[in-house]
């Protein structure tokens, strides 16, 4: 399984893509913090500015870099070779997994220049800091197997990225006021809560914090482990 | 070493496979002919554990593909249709892969007894993606030889290649042959008797023809070419 996870990181760094992707992950997520984020003028030495804006950005950053992972490997006809090898079904899953996480983690803590400059223009909780930076990482994982199931389903990029960009996008708003006004319209109050408990940024605002709350942490943890579980029935029941 | 028994497969409505039953002995080449969409690739994918047939068994050196996949895949070299390769990478890199992935002792004395047999000296380092088809092919033969399997799938192994990688490639594959059970889908019918001791003939799926090809000689008696045409007709 290492093999293969190596295998697939030195495919994302052997191009110059991987790079494009972490840099333009890195301005946008800097871009939003300090022009849309008030950061400086909040006066306060924290990072949540920061990292309320990340969930958007992975909204379209996670599938630009999920939408090859299964989708090239079928257009390719590598997945041929790859599901021939003498390995379970699952470590070939999963190796696509951790390797797209360690990519991210990579893009995530290369985002490190920000927590400098507040450290210098300030005295922020660094306990806090790293406690969110950990529940940014956790919450990845889920947009990952979320994309990465996507792109088992087609052996088209672009389809792969607009299904991995609306699944998302829903899994993150389904907790959002605007998305919860709407929905109360027609649907029954406890289908209506039910959608809600689903929400990225609901859980994510408890991380946020800091300070994991188990509910939020066991969401990420179990929604990561469905979506791989869904992606291994696929590649099961192949045809 | 490889036996597969009554194997059937469907697409929907499609009878892709239809009670395929043969075996490969180490020392055997087989050629797996047919028309195009007579289920040869399909058979492969299904002797690979690609797919999954719907009835029927296959047993590689007594392993079960169903019940045993880890063993029974570890004990094949394959070949797939198209030459599937990583782009990226330079056939070094690649073969380095595929060593790590089999966990080959030994990778590098492997990795330069594949460069050296398929003659891939000079284009090493370069990617993949830049080179020949002649090349790509020789990469991925190089691939399904180099953690020495007991079976060897090639489909169409000398497509794309000119007269004298061809000569080579039969040469290696001949010499495989001794310590190998050997199948080679291929088109190319003066290839059977020139490499195979051993022919089957598929049309929609299921078994026309099985014998040496001096049998399928005198089956008919004309051009190979006749001979084909006449079987799965």
């Amino acid at each position: 399984m290492l093999a293969l996870i190596i295998r697939e990181l030195k495919l994302y760094f052997i191009t110059p893509v991987a790079y494009i992707f972490t840099a333009i992950f890195i301005m946008t997520s800097m871009s939003l913090t300090f022009y849309f984020g008030n950061f400086f003028s909040s006066g306060v030495a924290e990072l949540s500015v920061f990292f309320s804006f990340i969930p958007w950005v992975f909204i379209f950053f996670i599938p630009a870099v999920t939408m090859k992972s299964w989708s090239e490997e079928k257009r390719l006809g590598t997945i041929e070779l790859l599901l021939t090898l003498p390995l379970p079904l699952w470590k070939i899953i999963l190796s696509k997994f951790f390797s797209t996480w360690i990519f991210v983690i990579f893009s995530i803590i290369l985002t490190f220049p920000i927590w400098i400059t507040i450290n210098y223009l300030g005295n922020p909780d660094n306990l806090i800091i790293v406690g969110q930076y950990l529940g940014v990482i956790i919450m990845s994982g889920a947009y990952i197997s979320l994309g990465i199931f996507f792109s088992s389903l087609t052996n088209n990029q672009i389809v792969a990225f607009i299904l991995s960009i609306l699944f998302s996008f829903l899994f993150t708003i389904s907790g959002f006021p605007l998305m919860i006004n709407f929905i109360t319209g027609f649907l029954p109050i406890d289908i209506v809560e039910l959608i809600s408990s689903f929400s990225f940024l609901t859980h994510f605002s408890s991380i946020q914090t800091g300070f994991f709350s188990i509910k939020g942490l066991l969401f990420f943890v179990s929604f990561t482990a469905l979506w791989n579980y869904l992606t291994i029935l696929k590649f099961m029941n192949r045809d | 070493m490889l036996k597969v028994e009554n194997i059937s497969k469907s697409f929907g409505d499609f009878q892709a496979i239809d009670s395929l039953s043969f075996e490969v002995k180490i020392g055997d080449v087989m050629g797996f002919l047919g028309p195009n969409g007579a289920g040869k690739t399909t058979s492969m994918r299904v002797i690979t554990g690609y797919l999954k047939s719907d009835v029927g068994s296959i047993y590689i050196d007594n392993k079960s593909i169903e019940t045993d996949p880890i063993h029974a895949k570890s004990m094949i070299g394959y070949l797939p249709e198209g030459v599937p390769l990583y782009l990226d990478f330079s056939p070094y890199l690649y073969l380095d892969y595929v060593c790590q992935v089999r966990k080959i002792q030994n990778s590098k004395k492997n990795i330069e007894k594949a460069i050296n047999e398929l003659q891939l000296q000079e284009v090493r380092d370069v990617r993949i993606e830049t080179l020949s088809k002649g090349f790509k092919r020789r990469v991925g033969i190089a691939q399904a030889l180099i953690h020495d399997p007991k079976l060897l799938i090639l489909d169409e192994p000398t497509d794309g290649l000119d007269p004298l990688q061809k000569f080579e490639v039969r040469k290696l594959i001949k010499n495989l042959s001794k310590k190998k059970a050997i199948i080679i889908s291929t088109h190319i019918l003066d290839e059977v008797p020139e490499v195979c001791n051993k022919c089957l003939i598929i049309n929609e799926g299921k078994k026309v023809f099985e014998g040496t090809p001096n049998q399928l000689k005198r089956k008919v008696g004309k051009s190979l070419d006749e001979k084909f045409r006449k079987i799965v007709n």
